[in-house]
């Protein structure tokens, strides 16, 4: 066999590795499980924050929750089975604000860092 | 026989040439399909929304590498903030949020997100405008291409080019027409050279046959590059 047609044989082979790769690596659109979802909803008379903790560990895992509205301060907590979703829903009024500054904070077990914060700017009307 | 020889030799030399070609360019796709991808995607809905509709803007913040993330982010809607905070997401998963609030727009006003996120992978921004494109460029685009595929009910959306031509799924229409195109021109090249040499009648038959369909696929790849740099410039 000459050298040429090696190198063609070996060229061949790479491009249909390099097909392979394209056809089985490429990002193909699945999305990773979702394991939080927070959302704000403005309703006809107040906004309802929502959070839906879903406990991905083999083992309980307590949930503390902050909802600071302006200067007021909320807390909740909330223990959740292994592989289990909770929703924690918290409606905001709007007698409620002043600033319109309302922040969000989820810790996890003994963290000390919250695993999800979010602080919301929304208007009065 | 020491021309046919010298035949044979710069036949392989020109099918190695354009296996070489074949391999930078899947290359170059395989590349850049990988560095396209996003861990933030947003969404928007309605596409085109009514005064006093609600509009629901989500993102998504993902984590596909094998240790936890800790991503803070800003969501901005024509300009303001609305939203910021920071997320810790474990391995594999995502974080999602949503921002559902009453649209006070007049119809056909634009209203532009912008979503930017930080984290040990980078920075990433991420912009998405209602409506999607200007009235005018939108319709005389839609037209175009409904007319030219006759498929007028249904290419009546963005979403629509962005499911069949965008680069948001891994395989679309755009990427099978440009492989079937590159395909055919391999072959034609290739056909050229076994025809000079030894003249088949088959392969000869097949070649015209495929030129023309190469031509076509050529006039939608050039329609589909055209329609989507006019939409990039017009974002």
């Amino acid at each position: 066999m000459s050298r040429l047609r090696l190198i063609f044989i070996l060229s061949l082979i790479i491009l249909v590795g390099i097909f392979i790769a394209v056809a089985y690596l490429v990002p193909s659109g699945n999305s990773p499980v979702e394991s939080r979802k927070l959302q704000i909803i403005k309703g006809d008379k107040e906004w309802i924050l929502q959070c839906n903790i879903t406990n991905e560990t083999e083992r309980d895992v307590q949930y503390i929750i902050h909802v600071i509205v302006d200067d007021a301060m909320y807390k909740d907590s909330v223990v959740v089975k292994p592989r289990k979703t909770y929703t924690y829903i918290h409606h905001i009024y709007p007698q409620q604000l002043d600033e319109g500054k309302v922040t969000f904070a989820l810790y996890e077990g003994e963290k000390a860092e919250p695993v999800e914060q979010a602080t919301y700017y929304i208007d009065k009307d | 026989m020491n021309r046919q020889k010298s035949i044979l030799h710069n036949g392989l030399a020109l099918k190695i040439g354009i296996t070489w070609l074949c391999i930078f360019l899947l290359a170059g796709f395989f590349i850049a399909m990988k560095s396209n991808a996003n861990p933030i995607s947003m969404s928007i809905i309605p596409e085109v929304p009514k005064i006093g509709e609600p509009i629901v803007a989500t993102f998504k913040i993902s984590n596909s590498t094998d240790e936890p993330s800790t991503t803070s982010y800003q969501l901005y809607i024509n300009g303001k903030l609305v939203e910021s905070g920071s997320t810790v997401i474990v391995p594999q998963t995502s974080s999602k949020h949503q921002y559902a609030y009453a649209n006070t727009l007049e119809r056909g006003e634009q209203v532009n997100f912008v979503l930017k996120t930080s984290s040990d992978r980078g920075n990433f921004v991420k912009a998405v405008s209602l409506p999607a494109y200007p009235p005018q460029l939108m319709s005389s685009f839609v037209s175009f291409a409904a007319f030219s595929t006759s498929v007028m009910s249904s290419m009546i959306s963005m979403e629509y080019f962005t499911n069949i031509f965008g680069a948001a799924s891994g395989i679309n229409t755009g990427i099978v027409v440009s492989l079937v195109l590159i395909a055919l021109l391999i072959f034609l090249e290739l056909a050229q050279g076994v025809i000079n040499n030894k003249g088949v009648g088959v392969l000869v038959r097949y070649r015209l046959s495929l030129r023309n369909v190469a031509t076509i696929l050529l006039i939608i790849f050039i329609g589909i590059i055209f329609t989507r740099i006019v939409m990039i410039m017009a974002i």
